[in-house]
This record gives C-alpha cells, sequence and structure tokens, in this order.
C-alpha cells in the first residue's frame, strides 16, 4: 500500500522510538517527511511515501524536480536535513551499513573504471559486499547470466555499449543479492531493444521479491513496468498510487465514449441537459461525452441512458496514459 | 587440435569462475587456497592492482625506469672508464640509480594515488564505494597499499643495479640500507599526505589549486629526500650507531604516527555526516604526541646538539599541529546525532575519562588546549633535563620567559579557539561548515586581532615607532614578543590570562552537560541485523570504536 504523505506525516512521529528505527517494519520502503535542502534552494519537501515488499514504485518528476536527491538519500548517500528514512526497517540515516547490506543502487552515471574488464569489474564489487570464495564465483556466474554479460565477460569495459555497460551496472547493484533496488534512470539513452530487455530484467526481478524504486522519463515504459508511481515536482511529491488511482484523484475532466444502436440525436440532447456535462460529439453511432465528475457522475450517465430507452452497445471510460495524468498533476515547473 | 579464440576465451572464464574440470585435482585444491588467500586482502587493493598494471601510466613508468637503469649502468660504467676497476665508483653510480628510483617512487606513485581517489570521487565511483561494505579507511588503504605495491616492483626491478653498484665499493651496506629505507618511507608518508588532500577539492577550479599544493609537496619532498640521500652516498653515514638507531626509531614512529592522522583525516572525509568523523583522528593525535615526546625524550642521549634541535623542531611542529587541529575541533558540528549518541560511552566513569575522544567543538577545544599544555610541560621538563647535560651551553633566553610566554600563547590560542567557534556558529546558521574552514577562520582572526590594533596605533602616531600598551593586548605578536623580552606589562599579561581561562575553565564547566548520561540504546532491530551480518554474538558491535561494549544493551 502506498499511502498518501499526509496521512503519514499525521502519525509517523508517534511510532519513533529512541534510536531512530521504528518499530513498524511492514513497508519495505519508508520515507517520512524528508526535508533536503541545499543552501536556500529547497531540493526535497515533505515527501512521505512507502512502498511495500516486492513491488515496483516508479518515480516520475521534470528534471530538477528532486527525484535524485531522494533516491540518494534512500541510498545512503545523503543525509536528509530533517525527516527519516527506512529499508526495510533500518534508518538510511543511523544505520547506513546496515541498509546498505540490503540495498542495490544504480546510479545515472554508469561509474565504471578503466583498464578493468566486465568480470574483474564484477568480482570488485563482489568482495567490496565481502562475499568470499565459492560463494562469490557463484554470485558472479549467476549475474553473468541473469545480465546476459557472459559473453562479454572478458572485454574491457571501455569498449561497451550503452546497452551493455547498463547491464553491466545493473550486474553490479545485484551481485550481492539486494532486497531493495534504486535504479535512477537506468533507461536513459539506451536503444528500444536494450530498453525493453532491460524492462524483462527489471520485471523478473520483481517477480523474484525485489522491491524496487525505479526513476525515468520515459513515463510508456514505467507504465507497464511499475505497480505504483509516485510524481514529483519542485521538491514537492503531487500524487502517488496507481495510474488509476491518481487519475482517479486527480482528473475532473473525464470522457466517456458510448456505442448506441438507437437515436443518437436525442441520447445527446438528453445527456447535454445535465449540468456536468460539457460537450457531446455525436460521430456516426458513437457518442463521445466529455463531463466534469467523478466515477458516480459517470455511472449516472450511462444509467440516464439505459432508463431513457436508448440501447447501450459498448460504454469506454476514455483511459488516460500515465503521460496524460503526469502532464495534468506537473504544472511544469522548475527550481 | 584447433582452439577457437572464442573457445579459448570461455575455457578462460569458465577457469575463472570455476566451472572447469579440467584441471587437475591438486590444481584445483591450489586454487581454492589462493581464493581464500585472496579474499583476505583488501578489495580495494586487488582492484587498483588490477589496473595498475593494466594502466599505460604504469608501463610507460616501469619501462622508463628500466631503460633509464640500463642506461645509466652503460653509460656511467663506459665514463668511469678504466679508474672503475681499481677506484670505488659506487657513490656516482648510485645517484644515477637513486635519481631513477625517486622520480617515480616519490612523485609518480604518490600522483597516482592522489589521480586514483580523486578520479573515484570525479566519476562517481566513491559513492558506488560507499554504498558497499567497504569503510572509508578500507578504500584509502586500498590506495596506499596498492601504491606500496607499485613502489616495491620499481624497487626490486632497480634491484640488480643497486647490487651492481654495490659490487664498485665506495658504498658500505648500512648506508644502502638507510637509503633504501628513506626512499621507501619519504615515498610511503608522501602517498598517505598526497592521498589525504584528494577529497579537499570537489569543484574543478579547486582540483587544479589542489593538484598545484600536492605537486609542490612531492616537488618539496623529493628535493629534501634527495639532498639527504646524496650527500649521505657522497660522504657515507657521518652518525654513530647509537645516533644510527636513533634516526631510524625516529623516523619511523614519527612518519608512521602522522601517517596514521593522516589515514584517519583521509578516511573522515569520505566518511557521512551522521557518523562519528573526530574519535579516530584525536587518538591518532595522541599517539603522534606520545611519539613526539619520546623522540624528544630519546634525543637527549645524542649529546645537547642534536637533542637541542631535535626538542625545538619537534615543539614546533606539534604546536602548529594543535593550533591547526584545534581549530578544525572547534569548528565541528555541535550537534550529536542519533548515530554518535549510541556510541558514546555507557558508564559514568566512561564518560568522564573518554569525554575528549566525543566530538563535538567544546571537546575539541579543550582536548586541543590540553595537549598542548601536556606537550609544552613535557617539552619544557626535557628542555630542563637538556640544560643539565655535561655539553650543555647557554642558549640564550630565559627559562622563565619561555614559561610565561608559553602561557600566554595558551591563552590567546583559547580565546582564538573561542573565536572560531562563535564564527563558525554564524557560518551555520545558513551554510554547511566543513571543518577546514575554522582554519581559515583562525588565520583571519589572527590576523586581524594582530594588525587592526598595531595599524591604528601607527596611524594615531603618524606613522612612527610607538610604545606598547594596553590597546595592544589583542595584538598577540607584539605581546609575545615583549613577553620574551620580558618587558610586558603586568596588566596586559594578565587580561590575556584571565580572558584565556576564563574561555578555557568556562568550557570545561560546560563540558559537564555532556557527562551526564545522553547516550541512546542500541535498537534491538539494529543489533540483530549486525548479528546476523557479523555472526557476532549478542552485544558485540563494530559500532563502537573505544571497545566500550556500548552495543550491547538492547530495547
Amino acid at each position: 500500500m502506498i499511502a498518501g504523505a499526509k496521512s503519514l506525516a499525521t502519525n509517523s512521529m508517534s511510532r519513533l522510538i529512541p534510536g531512530g528505527v521504528h518499530a513498524d517494519v511492514a513497508p519495505c520502503i519508508e520515507l517520512r517527511r524528508i526535508y533536503r535542502f541545499f543552501g536556500t534552494t529547497k531540493a526535497v519537501q515533505d515527501i512521505s511515501f512507502s512502498i511495500p515488499q516486492g513491488s515496483v514504485f516508479g518515480y516520475i518528476g521534470p528534471n530538477g524536480a528532486g527525484k535524485t536527491t531522494s533516491m540518494r538519500i534512500l541510498a545512503t548517500l545523503d543525509l536528509p536535513s530533517f525527516g527519516e528514512a527506512f529499508i526495510d526497517g533500518l534508518s538510511v540515516i543511523n544505520d547506513p551499513e546496515l541498509v546498505r547490506h540490503r540495498l542495490g543502487y544504480m546510479p545515472d552515471s554508469y561509474g565504471t573504471y578503466r583498464d578493468v574488464n566486465c568480470w574483474e569489474y564484477l568480482d570488485f564489487y563482489a568482495r567490496a559486499y565481502g562475499i568470499t570464495g565459492e560463494e562469490r564465483l557463484r554470485r558472479l556466474r549467476w549475474v553473468l547470466d541473469f545480465t546476459g554479460t557472459r559473453k562479454i565477460a572478458e572485454k574491457p569495459i571501455r569498449g561497451l555499449s550503452k546497452g551493455m555497460k547498463q547491464r553491466l551496472c545493473l550486474g553490479r547493484a545485484l551481485i550481492h543479492d539486494p532486497s531493495v533496488l534504486i535504479l535512477d534512470e537506468p533507461a536513459a539513452g539506451l536503444d528500444p531493444r536494450a530498453r525493453i530487455e532491460l524492462r524483462q530484467m527489471i520485471g523478473e526481478l520483481a517477480d523474484r521479491g525485489k522491491t524496487i524504486i525505479i526513476s525515468s522519463h520515459i513515463l510508456t515504459e514505467l507504465a507497464e513496468m511499475c505497480d505504483r508511481v509516485g510524481i514529483i515536482e519542485q521538491g514537492r511529491l503531487l500524487a502517488t498510487g496507481t495510474v488509476d488511482e491518481i487519475q482517479r484523484e486527480q482528473a475532473e475532466h473525464r470522457e466517456l465514449v458510448i456505442r448506441l444502436l438507437s437515436d443518437t440525436t436525442e441520447a445527446a440532447n438528453r445527456v447535454s441537459q445535465r449540468e456536468f456535462v460539457n460537450k457531446v460529439t455525436i460521430e456516426g453511432e458513437i457518442l463521445r461525452i466529455e463531463f466534469t465528475g467523478d466515477m458516480r457522475a459517470q455511472a449516472d450517465l450511462v444509467t440516464e441512458l439505459v432508463l431513457s430507452g436508448c440501447i447501450v452497445a459498448e460504454a469506454i471510460a476514455h483511459s488516460r496514459s500515465l503521460e496524460d495524468v503526469f502532464l495534468q498533476v506537473t504544472e511544469g515547473l522548475v527550481q | 587440435m584447433s582452439v577457437t579464440v572464442d573457445e579459448a576465451r570461455d575455457a578462460n572464464l569458465a577457469a575463472i569462475l570455476g566451472e572447469s574440470e579440467a584441471a587437475p585435482k591438486w590444481l584445483r585444491m591450489v586454487d581454492k587456497v589462493a581464493i581464500r588467500c585472496g579474499d583476505a586482502i583488501n578489495p580495494i587493493l586487488v582492484k587498483e592492482t588490477r589496473q595498475a598494471l593494466k594502466s599505460r601510466q604504469f608501463v610507460v613508468t616501469f619501462s622508463l625506469l628500466l631503460f633509464a637503469s640500463l642506461a645509466w649502468t652503460i653509460a656511467g660504467s663506459l665514463l668511469m672508464m678504466p679508474q672503475i676497476y681499481f677506484v670505488p665508483s659506487a657513490p656516482n653510480m648510485l645517484i644515477g640509480y637513486y635519481l631513477a628510483l625517486a622520480v617515480p617512487m616519490l612523485l609518480v606513485v604518490p600522483l597516482a594515488a592522489y589521480r586514483s581517489l580523486e578520479g573515484e570521487i570525479d566519476d562517481g565511483t566513491l559513492e558506488l564505494l560507499s554504498v558497499t561494505s567497504l569503510s572509508p579507511r578500507q578504500i584509502v588503504l586500498g590506495k596506499i597499499g596498492s601504491a606500496a605495491l607499485q613502489m616495491m616492483l620499481y624497487f626490486v626491478a632497480l634491484f640488480p643495479c643497486v647490487a651492481y653498484a654495490y659490487t664498485l665499493r665506495g658504498v658500505d651496506l648500512p648506508t644502502l640500507a638507510i637509503l633504501m629505507g628513506l626512499l621507501v618511507v619519504v615515498g610511503l608518508t608522501m602517498t598517505v599526505v598526497a592521498v589525504f588532500f584528494a577529497p579537499m577539492a570537489r569543484a574543478r577550479s579547486s582540483q587544479v589549486s589542489t593538484l598545484l599544493v600536492v605537486m609542490a609537496i612531492l616537488l618539496g619532498g623529493e628535493f629534501a629526500a634527495g639532498s639527504i640521500a646524496i650527500n649521505l652516498i657522497q660522504s657515507g653515514n657521518p652518525l654513530s650507531a647509537l645516533q644510527t638507531g636513533f634516526l631510524v626509531v625516529s623516523t619511523v614512529l614519527f612518519a608512521g604516527t602522522i601517517a596514521m592522522v593522516f589515514l584517519m583525516a583521509t578516511a573522515a572525509q569520505l566518511i557521512p555526516e551522521s557518523e562519528n568523523r573526530s574519535t579516530a583522528i584525536r587518538v591518532s593525535l595522541l599517539f603522534h604526541q606520545a611519539a613526539v615526546i619520546g623522540i624528544a625524550a630519546f634525543s637527549l642521549t645524542l649529546g645537547f646538539d642534536i637533542a637541542l634541535g631535535t626538542i625545538w623542531s619537534l615543539t614546533a611542529h606539534m604546536v602548529f599541529t594543535w593550533v591547526a587541529a584545534g581549530a578544525m575541533m572547534a569548528a565541528e558540528a555541535p550537534t550529536m546525532t542519533p548515530r554518535i549518541r549510541r556510541e558514546l560511552p555507557g558508564t559514568f566513569l566512561g564518560r568522564l575519562f573518554l569525554i575528549w575522544f566525543t566530538p563535538g567543538p567544546a571537546t575539541g577545544l579543550v582536548f586541543a588546549v590540553t595537549n598542548l599544555i601536556v606537550l609544552l610541560v613535557a617539552m619544557d621538563g626535557i628542555y630542563g633535563r637538556l640544560l643539565q647535560l655535561p655539553d650543555a651551553s647557554y642558549v640564550g633566553i630565559n627559562p622563565n620567559s619561555i614559561r610565561s610566554t608559553i602561557v600566554l600563547f595558551v591563552a590567546y590560542l583559547c580565546i582564538g579557539l573561542v573565536g572560531v567557534r562563535l564564527i563558525i556558529a554564524a557560518l551555520r546558521l545558513r551554510n554547511t561548515v566543513r571543518v577546514g574552514v575554522g582554519m581559515a577562520a583562525l588565520a583571519v582572526m589572527l590576523l586581524l586581532l594582530a594588525l587592526v590594533p598595531y595599524s591604528i596605533g601607527m596611524h594615531l602616531n603618524d606613522y612612527r615607532s610607538y610604545p606598547y600598551s594596553l590597546w595592544q593586548v589583542t595584538n598577540w605578536v607584539w605581546t609575545l614578543d615583549m613577553s620574551i623580552d620580558d618587558t610586558l606589562p603586568f596588566e596586559a599579561r594578565w587580561i590575556v590570562m584571565a580572558l584565556g581561562g576564563f574561555a578555557f575553565f568556562g568550557h570545561l564547566l560546560l563540558l559537564g552537560r555532556t557527562v551526564l548520561p545522553q547516550r541512546l540504546i542500541t535498537p534491538k532491530r539494529v543489533l540483530e541485523e549486525r548479528r546476523r551480518l557479523q555472526k557476532l554474538p549478542l552485544g558485540t558491535s563494530s559500532n563502537d570504536p573505544l571497545g566500550l561494549g556500548t552495543g550491547g544493551k538492547a530495547v
């Protein structure tokens, strides 16, 4: 369950206990009233949300909205000015070394080394996470197979394509088998095939029970990958939930497309008399109704048409894409 | 049977990943042992060595070293023909070899270590390392270890040439050992110092200035070590066995402890703000101080002249160290994060005696000033013994004047550090302040305190010399000078001492609050997680730098 900012803000402080770790460890990732200031710039303001285990959370926002800042706080790389953040019930501020064992982080830059080949790179990170002996070799084999980098294992990293580098970096984030993955713009600069393959890998990881928080500008892909999304702008979290939930919460202007087997003109006249209907368009046997209201208003329109004797063959509420929702929720403001 | 490149590569990878069954059983056993040994090595050292040995910089430097040493062997030998057969010619050959070896060991390797850490910060890979299990100290140690390994390779490469030079007579084995030891100690110390500067500059503009500072230090070190080494090669070791022993022991002690301070300070720059950055540095400073006092005391056995020089230079070094460290500690953040509060000593006695290691500006001020007093008292005692040596001669300054001047100096330092605290507190209202700003604040403040009253006095006296007055009491340079000459007015002395004493004892009283219980109990969830990760029994904690067993209780 993804709770909204306001509801979390009210009850979060009451659950704090000494030492900075909270008692309730149900959500896998939890941010509580996070603020981050850089001088006078408010990069993140009062952000609270939680993500249950095994779900994929898409983090959407324009450039400079505060996505990377809040992801870096979760990744124990930055400290909030105020607020708390937890991963598996462990504070990212007070116990970063414990959180890091459960965390795989992939920043928007590749973070690779010169004069190192692919398996050496992965081997180094396995060692850095304290994985030793046979277990390290086993993890290396798994990661090379999972990310499809076995064929290039002995190639120097500098000669790899962007897609292959991205696979390698995903492998690095997975080498210690973390339960949480933080992926910052993983699909940036990839060609369509590489993006599809990355999406498949993320889907597979989610199926394996990993909790994933992912930011991207390619909203159509996020819509397919994510269970939930959070929309952030100017450091404030504007909405969280599934795309439909956000649409329902945010969208007042709806469109209903009805296919009638009876007289469309009469039906159009009837529904246009309702106060909340803005526009009715007739396209052959299709009636396109634009109105302001919630699901109840939509149900009322259909009921009215049926009760008035219109033969309704099909009623479709126009489904808004994530892009539509994003454009509606955000105002295109930058800090 | 022909094997394609791909097949060979696959077979190689299979062998690396432990998938190949083709190797004999005994070889696989050896492989397992080798893997186990490799697991015990710092991962950064493994990575850096892999990188370094494949890097163009290493290949070029190593090739140039081999070429230079070979060329000098041939050219030097030919130039010294035919005298080489009957005149001791080792010194001339050794100077050439030293110059060939000193460039990579004292310049290239430290600079490469500096660039390596700076590159990690620039490329964002340090952040990726930060989210692994590696501690900042391991990261820094790995870099230094890799530099040491490269030095060893250069050293080994040139060893046959040194052996050849030895056969030409003119340099004894102890001199050779001192020469090589000097090169290693200076090389490693300069590497540690160079690495210390790497995290300081994060912006491009400051990176250039930092690089220039590092280059200046390295070139200065290269020049100083070169002067000593060439003098040593040409004149031989002029010291007695006891003096040589003192030199070796004191050099190792001094370089080892100062390297430890720099190592801790470098690691502290990589540690997040929420963690304790200060305690390890304070402990290493204490070790350094103990080593310095020990060396000064040991120097008494070497006669008046050597001891006098040693005592004065070491005292000056430590006074500068405590002033700089005090300014930086006074600029530490005053608030203790829950993370730090969990690590505080659990008992009243623990808090009472170990309070000086607790991070914070108040404890930092008292720690620096107390240690400076301890140093000065110890050095005063050693100096007193020095004057009783049979070969002691009059040094020209009255010891009582020195003592009273020292008291004034400490008082000025206390006042200055309180000023640093106030300035940093004001800056901290709107900015994130790094501890280095404390040093800059102290320098500016001391400059202004001396220059402003002096300039006003000059102006009021029509730019002619004028006598000291109480208005010049903030002019610490003039006041200390008057004190050394025993001409300082009584009131000025007491004003400075009263203000300094108020600053110091005021802090000491305020520290009482810190001695009160304020430690947070480590949550049970955290203890369980630590136990799970480290396979340790409950109560054992890595998060316990003072070994006080603070992680034992849980909520």
